[in-house]
């Protein structure tokens, strides 16, 4: 059942973190295999955000290790954890608002640019080789997402739905082994939910990249993911296939329950 | 063939600026002539700090202190070893960007008002030392430089240094810049080092404030602690916020009519800090991102085909 630890792309071992008095997250146990489709659900506060600022390396964890591609991440900066294949939206979507739609993506395809800054100042061969690369993959990737009839157009005047698929295009642009979506369906009417997670699936296998998914919203995750961790108060509950995690009293008790609390 | 464009405006631009200074100049107002030579270094200072204020979103306020490294480290050499000063003018503003190196280093690691306050700190240290440094001609002031500056040397260097600027911005790390003004943490995400990116635009903008520092020296023969005040740094930022952060055409317009309204109308000349707080007030009320805003002269007029963008 559990793969071998040599074929783990990532893994969390026993993550913790604490926050003043708050454990936000406790004794949290992920593994992802390469290719994988995996969710992590759990009501708001559950501590989601938090596991991929631990990934991510805008926190450290208080206990624990992670490792990634078999070395640990422990302590390493955020633009370096990036570097090592590791891409990311934002719940709060974090876009250059005073770019274009483009440049957004543009700007995460700056490590494939082959030159130096001396040769983009003297404007040699190479600068405007890796500029006409660049501007012909960013032209596809947002092709790919739908994007290229805006291209032009400042970042902060797409609608939110399209906000949402360009930081998913940016993040993939970095080229990552393993991308983490916080919540891309977030605010978006149930039919746009259901086209962004067919789009996210269709991601995962064109793009050959493994996906760690935040939702809260149950149905929308149980029909792509192939396994579920689902958190509450910060410690994992269950874990399993969408069956598994579906009929699975605790999960029913923790999450329903809070949903059940919301409506009524 | 499109791509020499730029360069072939550049040459033309020089070329005319050498013709100028020989069939022009000569018969022209010394006093306005004098005025146009300060505002080409307000526009290397100012170009400079575009970069770093504007498109990167670094607030510092020691501009002025890059300026006076260049301008001693100039002065001294050409002074003490009889070095041509146009070669100790660019040995200048490497001095200058070297103390950026050593000021942004530490400082940019950190955020927003901490920027402000260390290298508001930076421009008073670098008097105090300049002040106490009898080789640097102490509070007196370091006089008998050579007198080198002339308008056509100034606009030289202001072309040379527009295109660098503006290359700089149209390139992967200029792009990396504005990510790093936009959401930082969004730039780092992409596994960009915004440290690194920050300090780079530092580094540059310190290099071409030395630049001008140089300048002020050898165009008026001696160099004083007090031209390098703080004052001057705010004088710089409220060029480039009137001008329009994210634009460089802006502040260089801004640059220019703040440098040329106070020489032109003199009795202005003593109130110019409480000119720049009215029209920083008034900008903002009407304005708020500044002149251009983050737009470009080139994108106002049609001639964006053939300068392309960032002129
Ligand atoms: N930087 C922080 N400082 C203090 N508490 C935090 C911090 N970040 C998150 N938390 C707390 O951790 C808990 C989990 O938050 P979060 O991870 O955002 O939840 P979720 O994404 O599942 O909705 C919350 O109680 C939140 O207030
Ligand atoms: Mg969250």
């Amino acid at each position: 059942m559990d793969a071998p630890s040599d074929s783990r792309l990532l893994d969390l071992q026993r993550v913790g973190i604490r926050f003043g008095g708050l454990r936000a997250v406790s004794d949290l146990e992920i593994k992802l295999v390469p290719g994988c489709l995996h969710g992590l659900i759990g009501p708001n506060g559950a501590g989601k955000t938090t596991v991929f600022n631990l990934i991510t390396g805008i926190y450290r964890p208080t206990e624990g290790d992670i490792h990634f591609d078999g070395t640990s991440l422990v302590g390493e900066a955020p633009d370096r954890i990036a570097k090592r294949g590791i891409g990311r939206t934002f719940q709060n979507i974090r876009l250059f608002a005073g770019m274009s739609v483009i440049e957004n993506v543009k700007v995460a395809m700056y490590r494939h640019a082959a030159g130096s800054l001396w040769e983009s100042v003297l404007r040699m061969p190479r600068y405007w080789r890796d500029e006409a690369t660049i501007h012909r993959e960013a032209t596809q990737l947002l092709d790919t997402f739908g994007l290229l009839s805006v291209a032009d157009l400042g970042a902060e005047q797409l609608p939110y739905g399209a906000r949402r698929r360009l930081e998913i295009a940016r993040a993939l642009a970095t080229r990552p082994k393993l991308l983490l979506l916080d919540e891309p369906a977030a605010g978006m009417n149930p039919s746009e939910a259901h086209d962004l997670m067919n789009l996210v699936r269709w991601v995962r296998d064109s793009f050959g990249v493994s996906i760690l998914l935040i939702e809260h919203h149950m149905p929308v995750v149980m029909g792509i993911c192939e396994r579920i961790t689902v958190l509450d108060q910060g410690a994992s509950i269950a874990e399993g296939s969408p069956r598994e995690i579906q009929n699975d009293p605790l999960v029913i008790e923790a999450y329903l329950g809070a949903d059940v609390e919301a409506r009524g | 063939m499109k791509h020499a464009a730029v360069y072939l405006v550049a040459a033309v631009l020089i070329a005319a600026i050498w013709a100028l200074d020989a069939w022009v100049i000569p018969y022209s107002d010394f006093y306005i002539t004098n005025i146009v030579i300060k505002i080409g270094y307000n526009l290397l200072a100012v170009m400079g700090l575009a970069l770093v204020l504007g498109f990167t979103g670094q607030f510092s306020l020691g501009h002025a202190g890059f300026m006076a490294v260049g301008a001693y480290a100039a002065g001294a050499l050409a002074l003490h070893t009889g070095l041509p000063p146009m070669l100790t003018t660019a040995i200048g503003g490497l001095a200058a960007a070297l103390a950026g190196l050593v000021v942004g280093l530490p400082s940019l690691r950190l955020t927003g008002d901490y920027l402000a306050v260390v290298t508001l700190g930076f421009n008073g240290i670098i008097i105090v030392i300049i002040q106490n440094t009898p080789f640097l001609g102490g509070a007196q002031g370091l006089i008998g430089l050579p007198l080198a500056t002339t308008f056509a040397t100034t606009w030289t260097w202001v072309v040379i240094g527009g295109l660098f600027i503006r290359n700089v911005l149209n390139s992967p790390t200029g792009r990396v810049l504005r990510a790093v003004r936009d959401n930082e943490i969004a730039t780092r995400s992409l596994g960009i080092n915004t440290t690194h990116a920050k300090v780079v635009a530092f580094v540059i903008g310190a290099f071409w404030a030395g630049v001008a520092g140089a300048l002020i020296g050898f165009l008026n023969s001696s160099l004083f602690p007090a031209q390098f005040q703080y004052d001057r740094s705010i004088e710089l930022v409220a060029m480039v916020v009137l001008g329009g952060t994210g634009s460089l055409s802006g502040p260089l317009i801004a640059g220019a009519a703040l440098t040329a309204l106070p020489e032109l109308l003199r009795p202005i000349a003593e109130y110019r800090m409480v000119l720049y707080s009215v029209l920083l007030i008034v900008m903002m009320l009407v304005r708020p991102t500044g002149l251009l805003g983050s737009r470009e002269l080139s994108d106002l007029v049609p001639w964006r085909r053939w300068f392309g963008r960032a002129v």
